[in-house]
């Protein structure tokens, strides 16, 4: 059984913070990704995980023991880890069997008992016809799959990937997508996933930690993190999403024109996501106001819209002039300047924690 | 390094077989003792001055042949750079050389009032030439050869006729740009000659030279050499190598002055420090005997043993076709004479 | 909102000690190794130079002995008169033919490619002496062609004149200006000059006005180590300067070590060699600098420009540089070695195999210095290679705190001539208490200290070229920074590897003025030897050592192309 524990870690360079106190337990055999922009400090929590870099606070522990503090790490070869590379990094002067086979060789395993589970492995992605080869005789994604079989090969621990498809291109990265969460599958490897896309990291994940400034601001499963962002960061980065402002008072998020109840919390300046995806148009011909428990009306203008193929995007103005966005199915068709009622599911409101309130509040 | 050693060493014993029997027959009775102690040395290094490396090697090879089981490490150069490496050997505290034959003896008085040489009084001193003994009444050197500068030049392009006769015969301008000296800065034997032409015609004698365009070669032997090439006409060289010269077949003859050859005297001596003391000794008794002379004196090399005849072609020694330098004017003037040289010439 | 650390209950915390970290040990070696190599030596240039040689303590007194001295100021004149002449004959030599190369339809371009690579592989020194026996004013073959044909006994050419010296290296250094050109023109896009074109321009003017100016802070940096070539260079001036009575600073060197020697004098003469090389060096780096801005981008497609009846042009002078830097030495050097006498016709007669038989039976000393020069030279290349891949690799991949001395160290070497190089080397070891003077170990750390920038660079580079996740693979896999050394980044870069230990193998084994002070006879290589014998004028015995010494270079040479590609050798990093 596997755990990996992050305490409190933080990465300085001068002033500047890359990981700023963070921490994060990985459970035996979960996918985790770690997701945010380039420059979020993602990669650099991933480099410390691996023993690359020293972190300047806090420790890290495998399995309760700690292999990573400011005050010294257990070099990289010497945490059973492997690691995917954004570059794959297969080594051009050895074949693919050879490849795959370091690992085992550094383990100092048997000769042909090294030559049997390389050969197992590379049958597993399907690569056991090239094992012979040079990598640089090797497409894209095969490189890809050799650099899978070289990380699994050695049953790591943990096992580490750095954006391991953003060099692939677009066909290629859900083939090889499917193909890791298939070998993560088959093995069980607690992994960690380095991404900046989000729709990589829901696809493929137990539970992805959003990372903003080297912070993590919200840690969840990819369902959760979609419908309950808790963050205004979290909103804005996983999916796209309207914001809302408005304040918290007795009992009800009033925002300019309507008001919904609160699940709680003091009373105060307020923002509020809501996706698109849960706004509904109805067209809105004469007075009547429609009604249905649990959903609020809001009257609304389609200023703009554009066609996706797959879905409308509408630009809508409520008559306090606040601007929304809406995804309508195609066949629901509102011409720009129609005057439609916009249907909003009450519990789809979600309120968020403001990176400028909360720093307002401390 | 060592293995090699080992071959050669090896392949030149089983060569040598038969000779050396041969050799230790004839062996000087008194220099048997002598060779016995030096023989565990195996070695000599020899930095020698007054012959081309060629006859060098040869004499090298000579003591071998006469003494198995010693090898020479010979090491030719000009008076200048020989002793330029000697010192930087003796500031360097590395001991590298066992005998010095230098063709500048204010060398070997610099080395012997510096305490750097090895007293000795090889048992043949008695037997050179008695123009030739006693240049150290010390014994710390002593004179194994003597070599004369004279006017060679090039029977291609220069008659017997029209060759120079005498020392400023070299100024006539139809030489311009044909004649080549040695340098003294860096030749023993130029130094010499040198000194001795300011002697008989005044520092005036090179600043007519300089108009003259000359080639300056830094050893004299390269007068000799660059003249039977043809790149020059005439020059100032020592005539054993001009008869060595012309013996290979080159157009190559030379001159005695009238006003006289130059005659140098090369002294040998062995150092201090040496690392291998009794073979330098060894050869310092080899230097003096009669194999090498007859070895180097079928080289056209004038003989400093009364024992052995010189070749057709080389001048004897008399009285009035000889100019010599006493061993004061060498010491006081060769270097002096050498910077006067520099800063005429610019180099 | 960040996850609470949870202890996973009934597990204490155990700390895994962390291993030692041996890359430190590994630095502090490098860096001591580099205080000997470098430090050590050339502090010697500034504290000798400043001592008083009998009663110590500092003085100015050798500056004013040496800056007093007419002679040596005139040293000082005539080099800086021969290294301009010498820029002005090589830039004539190497650009029309750069420019033939790399952006003309000019025929005989690979012929081109291997004039300037013969004329790289030929020692100074050699290219010296075979230009002796052709251009000597009297019994130069040159001129008794030319007295032959004319009847005119005056001189065609004069190899012992300042012009004739400057023109000989400019025959051994034009390479330099050649690769750098090559290397901006293959720069600049075709579509610069179609973009003259279509505005009016032909090719004349194009070239003119747009090409030669966008190559031009390449070529004036390559003059400028051209300069710096020649002012260090002491074999060729050794071979026709004092013939010639032309004295210059290299020559003028060698006399302070005439017994009694000066090495405080030396040392003094020495520092304005090395401002002068400094100030070049610091402004080639600038004008590189500016040169790349002028020539940037990808290049672009390039197409080579017709250039009609100019192209013949540049073809016979392609041809005739050859002829005189490679062809002509070349030949005359194999002839002579086969001859009995060098002046006479090569005729029957005079055809000889005594020359060889003499240097490789009878004379145990060429035996000794062909020997020691491949020893040498093999050691040489080989600690560079070592060497310069560690600190390359420590440097680039920034493995220590302050990696950056370490690469300033290195290079520094590079600011100070071959000649000066060695009076450093002969101050700081040859005599007690390491008395290395007259060891083959003396001129390969001299030899190391003076090629260890050329192989620290070019391994840089290739070290930069390489991902660092490929090392950081191995690491993550289970294998240490040394295997990653060992098994990943040496494998990959072998070519690089390869070529570097080529390279210095070659300079090495002709290398003169770095062993010019270093060398007695258990130590003389070949060059060294050259030289020495040459006092003597026996160009025969030299040109059948000459012979041979090309022979295995060339040999060498070819072995490295057959592997590593044709341009290997003449590849700028």
């Amino acid at each position: 059984m596997t755990t990996l524990q992050l305490r409190g870690l933080t990465k300085a360079y001068g002033a500047f913070k890359a990981v700023d106190d963070l921490s994060l337990t990985l459970r035996d055999g979960e996918f985790l990704s770690l997701l945010g922009p380039s420059g979020c400090g993602k990669t650099t929590t991933l480099r410390m995980i691996a023993g690359f870099i020293t972190p300047t606070e806090g420790t890290i522990l495998l399995d309760g023991e700690e292999i990573s503090s400011p005050s010294g790490v257990v070099p990289p070869e010497r945490r059973q880890m492997s690691m995917i590379f954004q570059s794959y990094a297969i080594w051009p002067n050895m074949t693919v069997a050879q490849n795959v086979g370091f690992g085992l060789r550094m383990k100092k395993l048997p000769k042909d008992e090294i030559a049997r589970q390389t050969a197992e492995v590379l049958r597993v992605v399907q690569l056991d016809h090239l094992a012979g080869r040079y990598p640089a005789e090797l497409s894209g994604g095969q490189q890809q799959r050799v650099a899978l079989a070289r990380a699994v090969a050695l049953q790591p621990k943990v096992m580490l990937l750095d954006e391991p498809l953003s060099n692939l291109d677009a066909n290629l990265r859900e083939d090889m997508r499917s193909e890791i969460k298939r070998m993560h599958t088959e093995f069980g490897i607690t992994t960690v996933y380095v991404t900046h896309d989000q729709a990589e990291a829901m696809a493929i994940s137990d539970r992805i930690a959003v990372i903003n400034a080297g912070r993590i601001e919200q840690l969840d499963t990819p369902h959760r993190l979609y419908s309950r962002p808790t963050t205004r960061f979290a909103a804005e980065f996983i999916g796209r999403t309207n914001l809302l402002e408005g304040r918290r008072q007795s009992g009800r998020m009033v925002f300019d024109g309507f008001d919904v109840p609160s699940s709680g919390g003091a009373d105060g300046a307020l923002l509020a996501s809501v996706r698109p995806q849960n706004l509904r148009l109805l067209p809105r011909r004469d007075g009547a106001v429609p009604s249905e428990p649990g959903m609020l009306f809001l009257p609304g203008r389609v200023t703009e819209r554009i066609f996706l193929g797959e879905r409308w995007d509408y630009g809508l103005t409520l008559a306090s002039g606040t601007g929304l966005r809406a995804a309508g199915p195609p066949e629901e068709d509102f011409a720009t300047g129609s005057e439609v009622w916009i249907a909003v599911p009450e519990a789809a409101i979600i309120p968020v924690e403001d990176e400028p309130m909360r720093e307002a509040a401390e | 390094m060592k293995r090699r050693t080992f071959l050669m060493t090896t392949a030149a014993a089983a060569a040598l077989l038969p000779l050396a029997a041969n050799a230790a027959s004839h062996m000087d009775e008194k220099i048997a003792p002598l060779y016995e102690a030096a023989k565990p040395e195996g070695e000599i290094t020899w930095y020698v001055v007054p012959m081309d490396s060629e006859t060098a090697e040869r004499v090298g090879q000579k003591f071998t042949e006469l003494y198995p089981g010693i090898k020479v490490n010979v090491v030719r150069s000009t008076a200048t750079v020989a002793f330029q490496k000697l010192n930087q050997d003796i500031d360097s505290g590395v001991a590298n050389c066992d005998v010095l034959t230098t063709s500048n003896v204010a060398h070997a008085e610099d080395l012997k009032s510096r305490d750097l040489l090895l007293k000795y009084a090889p048992m043949r001193k008695g037997e050179a030439l008695a123009a030739f003994q006693g240049a150290d009444p010390d014994d710390f050197y002593h004179i194994t050869t003597a070599g004369p500068m004279g006017i060679v030049y090039n029977t291609d392009l220069v008659s017997e006729a029209e060759a120079p006769k005498n020392w400023p015969d070299l100024l006539d301008p139809k030489w311009k740009g044909k004649l080549a000296i040695g340098h003294p800065g860096f030749s023993g034997y130029v130094g010499i000659w040198a000194v001795k032409m300011e002697e008989l015609y005044g520092w005036d004698y090179f600043d007519k030279l300089l108009e003259q365009d000359p080639y300056i070669g830094r050893s004299s032997i390269d007068v000799v050499t660059t003249t039977a090439a043809g790149e020059t006409a005439v020059g100032a060289g020592p005539m054993t190598s001009a008869l060595i010269s012309a013996e290979k077949g080159n157009p190559m003859a030379t001159i005695v002055p009238t006003d006289g050859m130059v005659i140098i005297t090369s002294p040998s001596c062995i150092l201090k420090n040496a690392p291998h003391p009794e073979a330098a000794k060894l050869f310092m008794e080899f230097l003096l005997g009669k194999e090498i002379a007859e070895l180097t004196v079928d080289q056209f090399s004038t003989p400093i043993r009364g024992d052995v005849t010189p070749r057709e072609g080389v001048a004897p020694l008399t009285e009035d076709n000889v100019i010599t330098a006493t061993k004061e004017q060498i010491i006081d003037g060769v270097s002096v004479t050498a910077e006067k040289f520099r800063d005429t010439f610019g180099i | 909102m960040t996850e609470q650390a949870t202890t996973i209950p009934g597990e204490r915390t155990r700390r895994r000690a962390p291993r030692f970290d041996w890359t430190f040990v590994v630095f502090a070696l490098l860096a001591l190794l580099l205080v000997v190599l470098v430090v050590s030596p050339l502090s010697r240039l500034v504290i000798e130079s400043f001592t008083h040689p009998k009663e110590g303590g500092f003085t100015l007194q050798n500056f004013v002995d040496v800056f007093t001295r007419q002679r040596y100021l005139t040293a000082y004149w005539h080099t800086l008169q021969l290294a301009g002449v010498t820029v002005a004959m090589s830039v004539f030599m190497a650009l029309p033919m750069a420019f033939a190369v790399s952006r003309t339809d000019t025929p005989g371009r690979g012929m081109m490619f291997f004039a300037v690579l013969g004329a790289f592989i030929i020692p100074p020194f050699l290219g010296a002496i075979g230009w002796i026996l052709l251009a000597g004013p009297n019994a130069g073959w040159i001129n008794r062609l030319w007295e032959g044909l004319t009847g005119y006994e005056e001189p065609l050419v004069n190899i012992f004149s300042m012009w004739g010296l400057a023109f000989v290296i400019a025959l051994n250094v034009f390479p330099l200006i050649f690769i750098f050109a090559t290397s901006a023109f293959d720069l600049i896009s075709s579509e610069m000059e179609e973009a003259a074109a279509i505005h009016g321009a032909g090719p004349l003017r194009t070239t003119w006005l747009i090409t030669l100016p966008l190559a031009l802070p390449a070529v004036l940096g390559a003059c400028m180590l051209v300069f710096l070539e020649t002012i260090a260079l002491y074999g060729t001036p050794a071979l026709i300067a004092i013939p010639a009575r032309f004295n210059v600073a290299t020559t003028q060197l060698t006399t302070f070590f005439e017994y009694p020697a000066r090495i405080e004098l030396a040392m003094a003469f020495s520092v304005p060699l090395v401002l002068v090389t400094i100030v070049l060096l610091a402004a080639q780096r600038l004008m590189l600098r500016g040169g790349t801005v002028a020539v940037s981008g990808k290049g672009g497609a390039r197409e080579p420009m017709k250039i009609g009846r100019w192209r013949y042009v540049l073809l016979a002078h392609g041809i005739l540089v050859m002829l005189l830097a490679v062809v002509l030495p070349a030949v005359i050097l194999v002839t002579t070695s086969f001859s009995v006498a060098w002046a006479k016709p090569f005729t029957f007669d005079n055809m000889t195999l005594q020359n060889f038989h003499e240097i490789l039976f009878e004379q145990q000393t060429v035996r000794d210095a062909i020997w020691n020069t491949y020893k040498v030279a093999f050691s040489g290349a080989t600690i560079c290679t070592v060497l310069g891949f560690m600190i390359a690799y420590m440097v680039i991949r920034k493995m220590v705190p302050m990696a950056s001395i370490l690469a300033f160290l290195t290079v520094s070497p590079v600011a100070v001539p071959g000649i000066v190089l060695a009076i450093c080397f002969y101050a700081a070891y040859a005599g007690p208490p390491l008395s290395m003077y007259g060891s083959s170990l003396l001129l390969i750390v001299a030899f190391v200290t003076r090629f260890l920038p050329i192989a620290f660079v070019s391994l840089s580079s290739g070290v930069r070229s390489m991902n660092p996740e490929l090392e950081e693979a191995v690491r993550i896999h289970g294998g240490g920074r040394f295997r990653a050394l060992t098994e990943v980044v040496a494998p990959v870069l072998k070519k690089n590897l390869l070529g570097v230990w080529i390279l210095v193998f070659v300079i090495c084994s002709r290398e003169l003025s770095t062993a010019i002070f270093l060398s007695s006879h258990n130590n003389r290589v070949i060059s060294i030897l050259t030289l020495d014998l040459s006092e003597q004028g026996e160009y025969e015995n030299l040109a059948a050592m000459g012979v041979l010494l090309l022979v295995i270079t060339t040999a060498v040479v070819a072995i490295g192309m057959r592997f590593l590609g044709r341009d290997f050798m003449l590849r700028r990093n």
